[in-house]
């Protein structure tokens, strides 16, 4: 594990993750701990985290999911019916979520990208606020993508890059708390072996499982598939 | 008019990009050194056009020919209300008095076109020769 020596952003482990994400379920929504559920992120948000949720369009190629803004002051968003960006204000505590960019993926991509946005207020706020401070040109704000990070370049990643990973792991886990988790898939698999299509081949009922747990979830299907691997569930060859 | 340099960027900055795609106001601001919304506010014709230094960087971006570069150099002086803004540094420099002697000269004689057709094919002329 590489630890940031000299940064004040948070260290956390990848094998830290899913206490992470019990952590801000603790503290938001502890009910998503006590039984299986979709974790209501919107409702978390804006009403346990007292954020405010807005939907706006990011960028002209939907390279921009989401935007949490640390401070008050001037952001852009695209108007796609006038093909501009334009200033807007945004209050401190204000989460931007792209609908044009979620209405080409999915629900649980719009509820990933809300947790997502919501670990980064919930966990560098302090790192974000702190920097703007100390050098008034430094972001206010963090913009979530989709494209991969190259985890092969660790040691040249920057503090952001650091809380991006974080929030990116994380997460997921937040929608998908370990232990719900594993009851829901025992059960689905349970279910699936006693009862529902006995003759269908293994790998059509990988998909049904992925499906069926990405459906009561409220995650995406890709999601739900690493999260399988996560937990140890593997498709045999 | 106001807004032609805009257009006019606008209008190059489609299809040029990589697998034919538009290339993004994003980008080209980026090349800028400008925010997006800066960019649309020149676009739109909300602003004037930028400096020179920043003129090279759109052409380099929208990899615009020489004839293109031009065309977009002598909109952004007319969206000022100016010359051309690769041209004030050449047209007023101290060494070069004659140019201007030249240039009123002309105007008061309201010399056409066609004069300065034949001014231009006499500096290529001189290229060819060098």
């Amino acid at each position: 594990m590489a630890v940031l020596l000299d940064s004040n952003a948070p260290h956390i482990s990848r094998n830290d993750f899913d206490k992470e994400a019990i952590e801000f379920l603790e503290r938001y929504y502890p009910e998503a701990l006590q039984s299986p559920m979709a974790v209501p992120i919107l409702e978390i948000a804006r009403k346990r985290m007292g954020l405010r949720v807005v939907e706006r369009r990011l960028s002209e190629d939907f390279s921009v999911l989401g935007q949490m803004c640390f401070t008050s002051g001037i952001e852009e968003i695209y108007v796609k019916e006038t093909d501009e960006y334009q200033s807007v204000k945004v209050r401190y505590g204000t989460m931007i979520i792209d609908p044009d960019t979620i209405e080409k993926r999915n629900e649980g991509c719009k509820n990933n990208t809300i947790a997502h946005e919501a670990f980064h207020w919930h966990k560098h706020r302090d790192y974000y606020i702190a920097a703007s401070v100390v050098d008034p040109k430094k972001a206010i704000k963090v913009r979530s993508g989709f494209d991969k990070y190259d985890e092969s370049s660790k040691a040249d990643w920057l503090d952001e890059d650091w809380m991006e990973w974080q929030a990116r792991g994380i997460a997921p886990r937040i929608l998908m708390p370990p232990v719900q988790f594993d009851d829901m898939a025992k059960q689905f698999i349970e279910d699936f072996s006693t009862t529902k299509f006995p003759s269908i081949h293994w790998q059509s009922k990988y998909h049904w499982l992925v499906n069926e747990l990405a459906s009561f979830f409220k995650v995406s299907k890709q999601s739900t598939e690493i999260r399988l691997i996560e937990r140890g569930y593997y498709l045999r060859e | 008019m106001a807004g032609e340099f805009g257009k006019f960027i606008d209008s190059k900055r489609k299809g040029r990009g990589s697998g034919g795609d538009d290339i993004k106001l994003k980008d080209i601001a980026d090349a800028m050194g400008m925010t997006a919304s800066y960019l649309s506010d020149i676009v739109k014709g909300r602003r004037n056009p930028p400096e020179i230094h920043i003129l090279e960087k759109i052409a380099a971006v929208l990899q615009l020919t020489s004839d293109e570069k031009e065309e977009m150099l002598d909109l952004a002086g007319r969206d000022r209300d100016s010359a051309a803004p690769d041209l004030p540094e050449y047209l007023m420099s101290t060494q070069l008095p004659h140019v201007r002697k030249a240039l009123r000269r002309a105007t008061e004689k309201n010399l056409g076109d066609a004069f300065w057709k034949k001014v231009c094919e006499e500096i290529n002329k001189q290229d060819e020769e060098q």
